[in-house]
């Protein structure tokens, strides 16, 4: 690939940003390798030595070479002359360079490797314990592509970035050690023209990654017309929009053209550019080397060293040239990523907002198991979607919350969960105000059956025993067998460990939901939160669901969000919102 | 229609093609020439004559300027090659997926199939500016190295060249294994991804049981997993690394000695000898891509037949008939029909009715029932496995596509709205529509007085990256399309979702006024709002178990009786 191949490719990563900066962001960047604990320290110091042994390598090679050139100029007979023991010590040593190399990236790798793997389990660990507002908010796909590819870049620091900006940077340090050696005159002069040239480079950086950035967009917006294409096609179809369709995707395409022609034009000027320049090196060189050969400054073999050494050293160069740009849009990305580290999780106690911790008793003394009193809450602190609204819930007692949607039934639900903090007045629970318990123990007190029964994509068995970690098998057995699932279970080809697919997908809906009550039935938690379904199940389906449910609910206490008239008529209370 | 397909791509911008080998032989030859002067001057050097600079340097500057103009015509040459090829291959494909078989695009998955496609064109174009490139003009650098070197030494170029297969056998060796690895690896991250998404999609439930440690485990257990396989694919990559350091380091040793060797015995110049030193990075750098290039093929191979395989799925069948329309001919007309899709699964069986002009017409039944595959029929996505669809009284495959399709006018349940403002997605109902008949549609359709109230109104994005509307603006929109489009037959399929009473009775009224005077045919889901259809059918697995009026049916006391009473007890919940 040519330079200027890479030099798009880089900046056609760095192009999904809105905003680039060229300046490396250090604090960020020692963040990032902070976070890899005492695994940074072996990792920098297998780049040191990858670094090392890899231009020793290249130097041992170079002066093997010398040798060889120096031998021509010998007599006849001479000539091979301790040849043997010299190739027999070059490949010796080029060998331990690179055992060194290799242990070196062995290690490099997996501190990489382990870092971005810490990176990932960090993030996830915090995209679980977010308040509950965000997955309110935010579709989940979003959350994937936005934030797991910050952080899939900034695992890229780790993986290759920090290497490539620092490993060349210290393997011209060490090509120069020999070369200086070898003749310091002819080095600086090939030194100074490898930095032009990297200047020459640089300048270019910077249109090139504006114009490419312009490009990714139209690119992408190819991609998404793609898409739209796709996922329209029914009404494209109907409306008999076929040729406008096409007819709009190829004028983009045609922009795009347009646009990557320019872009093209400014890679081939680079690319004849640095042919030039190389050119114009190995002229320099040999200018210089006839003119420094013929004072008896130096000698042809340590040229031909010289020269050797020179090209991989040059590369090198050129490659922070590249590196660094893209370091510095890498690091943007880990900005974000630490910004979603550093925001806010959900606390550990529920927020109230009365200053009194008192135990209180309820109406009925200290039978009331839930209470709420005038509770107020609203999502954006604007709209209250509940308003001063109080409810006594006595132990062992089933109350209905009735009401069309969007009036707050669900909200009450998150409320009682603690998903949710209110935004005035008081909840109890068993005479005791909410902030009087952790989350966690607030839900351990609460069977909850959603709405739509989530299934993880586990086994049927692991589904059920989310309900109570340590259970066994026997016990998830016969919460099934109360849930009425016991005997579809069994139909299953893997029975208990029959993959329930996808959110549950294999399944169907009175299934998911016989399980989600075998996992509320394992919990065998006092009080019972039911949002009932409303999406219509066949009646031999609903009979089951409906006799698991009456099983559950015997000496609980039951908070149903009711759709259905039956539930309504077994209520010991209604409330209607 | 143009040849746009890949092949004619190709033929058609060859002479870029052509013209990048030609740049790449030159500048190779420039690079030759100029080592093949460098050794010149070192044997003059050597031999003790003295140089003129001026006589050796003014070449050398032409060389430089010939190298430069070289490399620029090159870089532009693959550039434009790759570049117009990746368009036409593109359009080509948009072409052709305008015109697949609707049934196609419904088993393979949108979703899916975008997958697919984004990411084998993304290979395809890789293919072009990168691999394609690499070969032609490693090619063409290894022949020109090549020839030069015979001129100094064929005895050397011979011990060069045997000393490389070795190379390809040991590399390709190793890249079988890590390809095993990294497939691993791959499937490791989906799952990784997989389970995060299940975890998030499941945050209710594991906020309500407490299952974050669970669940973290469950992530924990995958990531090591992705560590245990890395380490072992470490290993094996460092190895292949480090070999083939030693593959590529080995032969120049060799070669440097037979160097020293050709030289003693006076069969090369010392000049020779070094610019043979100088070209050998340039020979060896290509020979060592060999191997890569076949795994690379290999890849691309599997990209560029999904490609073809898309390309050569059959376009969707029409007739060419432009009927004349009959005012006594039934509008539609299905006789006997049966539909399974491909995998064998049967989801209608001997489905047969009429719809007359004017009339009003309901579906009815639970998901499965196969409501929306009739649909699907009547839209002519689908051909009827056995049986006959008719529109007029002429089978739908007689009929030209395009003009059968302009009888109808379709409001969907998942209601797409194209990227773009709003105007532009209510216009896409008709051709050429002025701003005016667009606002007439739209109040008719119920949505003008909302989109006024938008900053932008007319002119407000939508799609993914515009304004969000709810589902129920959205509905109404696609009631203003399908108004502009002014069909004889309306086919509508209600959407399921709940929307609050005001937004509905909206709905309710726009597709009032939508379905006067037109045929309609509709799948509800709340049959409170097709009380008033002139026909209803009751749909269960496949079949038509009931029909009649609302009146008939409830009288009759069968399946939609059955529902109509399941569904007043939820309503009054």
């Amino acid at each position: 690939m040519g330079y200027s191949d890479v030099l798009i490719e880089q900046c056609g990563a760095n192009a999904t940003q809105e905003q680039q900066s060229n300046r490396i962001k250090w604090r960020i960047l020692w963040r990032l390798l902070h976070m890899m604990k005492s695994g940074f320290w072996k990792y920098l110091v297998a780049i040191i030595a990858m670094s090392v042994a890899l231009s020793a390598f290249d130097t041992v090679t170079a002066f093997l070479l010398k040798d060889i050139m120096a031998r021509i100029s010998w007599e006849q007979g001479l000539m091979f002359d301790g040849l043997g023991k010299n190739v027999l010590l070059c490949v010796l040593a080029g060998l331990c360079c690179l055992a060194i190399y290799g242990v070196g990236y062995i290690v490099y790798t997996m501190e990489a490797k382990r870092g971005g793997a810490n990176l990932q389990r960090v993030m996830y660990s915090k995209a679980m314990r977010l308040p509950f507002m965000y997955y309110d908010t935010t579709h989940s796909g979003e959350f994937m592509s936005k934030v797991m590819y910050d952080s899939g870049r900034a695992q890229g620091i780790y993986g290759s970035r920090f290497r490539r900006i620092l490993m060349p940077c210290l393997m011209v340090s060490c090509y120069l050690v020999p070369m200086v050696y070898l003749n310091w005159q002819v080095t600086l002069c090939l030194f100074g023209a490898s930095a032009s040239l990297l200047l020459l480079n640089t300048m270019f950086v910077v249109p090139m990654q504006s114009m490419s950035q312009k490009l990714s967009g139209t690119h992408s917006s190819l991609t998404e017309r793609l898409s739209n294409l796709l996922a329209g096609m029914e009404q494209v179809k109907i409306f008999g929009l076929q040729k406008l369709m096409v007819d709009e995707y190829v004028d983009a395409n045609e922009r795009f053209r347009k646009g990557q022609r320019s872009m093209n034009m400014l890679s081939a000027c680079l690319d004849g550019l640095n042919q030039g320049f190389e050119l114009l090196g190995s002229m320099v060189f040999i200018a210089l080397g006839i003119f420094f050969v013929s004072k008896d400054v130096t000698t042809v073999e340590n040229l031909a060293a010289i020269y050797v050494l020179y090209g991989s050293m040059s590369w090198n160069l050129l490659q922070v040239g590249i590196y660094i740009p893209s370091m510095a849009s890498y690091l943007a990305n880990a900005e974000r990523v630490f910004a979603f580290l550093d925001s806010e999780e959900e606390a550990e106690y529920v927020e109230m907002h009365s200053n009194t911790k008192d135990v209180v008793k309820g109406e009925r003394g200290e039978d009331s198991c839930i209470r709420m009193e005038h509770v107020s809450f609203s999502y954006d602190g604007e709209n209250n979607i509940l308003d001063d609204f109080s409810v006594d819930i006595p132990k062992g007692k089933c109350v209905a919350l009735k009401g069309e949607s969007g009036k707050g039934k669900s909200t009450i639900a998150k409320l009682l969960l603690g998903f949710y903090s209110v935004t005035a007045g008081e909840m109890y629970l068993n005479g005791k105000t909410y902030d009087n318990y952790t989350r966690e123990q607030i839900r351990n007190q609460i069977g909850y059956v959603p709405q739509e029964p989530y299934l993880y994509n586990v086994s049927i068995a692991e589904n059920i025993r989310y309900g109570k970690p340590d259970a066994t098998l026997e016990e998830i057995i016969e919460a099934a067998q109360k849930a009425n699932a016991h005997d579809f279970i069994m139909r299953q080809e893997e029975g208990y460990d029959t993959n329930v697919g996808e959110r549950g997908n294999h399944l169907s809906g009175g299934e998911k939901q016989r399980i989600a009550i075998a996992r509320a039935i394992l919990k065998n938690a006092p009080i019972l939160l039911l949002d009932e379904a409303t999406s219509a199940l066949d009646n031999e389906s609903e009979r089951l669901v409906n006799e698991a449910l009456e099983r559950l609910m015997q000496d609980r206490t039951t908070i149903v969000i009711a759709h259905r008239v039956s539930t309504l008529n077994r209520a010991d209370a209604i409330i209607e919102l | 229609m143009k040849k746009e397909g890949l092949s004619g791509s190709i033929k058609k911008y060859g002479y870029l093609c052509v013209l990048y080998i030609l740049f790449s032989y030159i500048l190779t030859q420039v690079v030759v020439d100029g080592s093949n002067r460098i050794a010149q001057a070192t044997d003059a050097l050597f031999a003790g004559e003295t140089l003129e600079l001026k006589k050796f340097l003014i070449p050398f500057v032409l060389l430089m300027f010939i190298g430069a103009i070289a490399a620029f015509g090159k870089s532009l040459m693959k550039n434009s090659f790759s570049l117009n090829v990746q368009t036409a291959i593109k359009n080509s494909i948009v072409q052709k997926l305008v015109r697949l078989e609707y049934q196609y695009l419904d088993e393979t998955g949108t979703g899916a199939l975008m997958n697919r496609l984004i990411s084998d064109i993304y290979e395809i174009e890789a293919l072009f500016s990168e691999l394609i490139p690499s070969v032609l003009m490693d090619f063409v650098t290894i022949v020109t190295v090549c020839i030069y070197m015979n001129s100094l030494s064929t005895r050397l170029l011979l011990v060069t060249i045997v000393c490389y297969p070795v190379l390809f056998w040991l590399a390709n060796k190793f890249t079988r294994s890590l390809g095993k690895l990294t497939g691993k690896r791959r499937n490791l991250y989906d799952d990784l991804e997989n389970v995060a998404l299940d975890v998030f999609h499941g945050i209710t439930v594991g906020r309500s049981f407490n299952l974050y440690k669970i669940q973290n485990a469950r992530i924990e257990k995958i990531i090591q997993g992705i560590l245990d396989n890395e380490y072992i694919r470490t290993r094996i990559g460092m190895l292949s690394l480090v070999m083939g350091d030693i593959v590529r380091w080995m032969p120049r040793l060799m070669c440097y000695i037979f160097a020293l060797y050709e030289t003693s015995q006076q069969y090369m110049s010392i000049g020779s000898c070094m610019a043979y030193v100088m070209l050998l990075d340039r020979l060896v750098r290509p020979l060592g891509n060999v191997p890569n290039y076949l795994v690379s093929i290999r890849e691309y191979r599997v990209s560029l037949l999904r490609l073809l395989e898309i390309l050569k799925q059959p376009n969707e069948k029409s007739g060419e008939a432009v009927f004349e329309i009959h005012e006594n001919e039934s509008v539609l007309e299905l006789q006997q029909v049966a539909f399974s899709y491909t995998d064998g699964q049967t989801v209608l069986k001997d489905i047969s009715f009429s719809v007359e002009r004017g009339e009003q017409i309901a579906l009815v039944g639970g998901s499965g029932s196969g409501k929306t595959t009739v649909m699907k029929l009547l839209c002519g996505f689908y051909q009827p496995s056995s049986g006959k669809c008719q529109m007029y009284g002429h089978d739908y495959q007689e009929w030209n596509l395009e003009t059968l399709r302009q009888q109808l006018a379709l409001v969907s349940q998942n209601v797409f709205l194209f990227p773009g403002t709003i105007a532009e997605n209510v216009a896409y109902g008709k051709n050429g529509a002025t701003r005016e008949e667009v606002e007439e549609a739209c109040k008719q359709a119920n949505i003008h007085a909302f989109i006024m109230t938008l900053p932008q109104g007319y002119d407000t994005l939508v799609g993914e990256r515009g304004a969000r509307l709810s589902g129920g603006q959205r509905q109404r929109i696609s009631i203003a399309r399908a108004i502009l489009k002014n069909a004889p037959i309306l086919l509508m399929d209600e959407p399921t979702s709940a929307v609050d009473v005001e937004t509905e009775q909206l709905i309710q009224d726009a597709m009032r006024k939508v379905s006067k005077g037109r045929t309609v045919i509709t799948i509800a889901h709340r049959l409170s709002t097709i009380q008033d259809a002139d026909l209803i059918y009751v749909f269960e697995k496949g079949h038509i178990v009931e029909s009649g009026t609302h009146k008939i049916l409830m009288e009759k006391n069968g399946a939609y009786c059955a529902l109509y009473q399941k569904e007043t007890e939820e309503r009054s919940a």
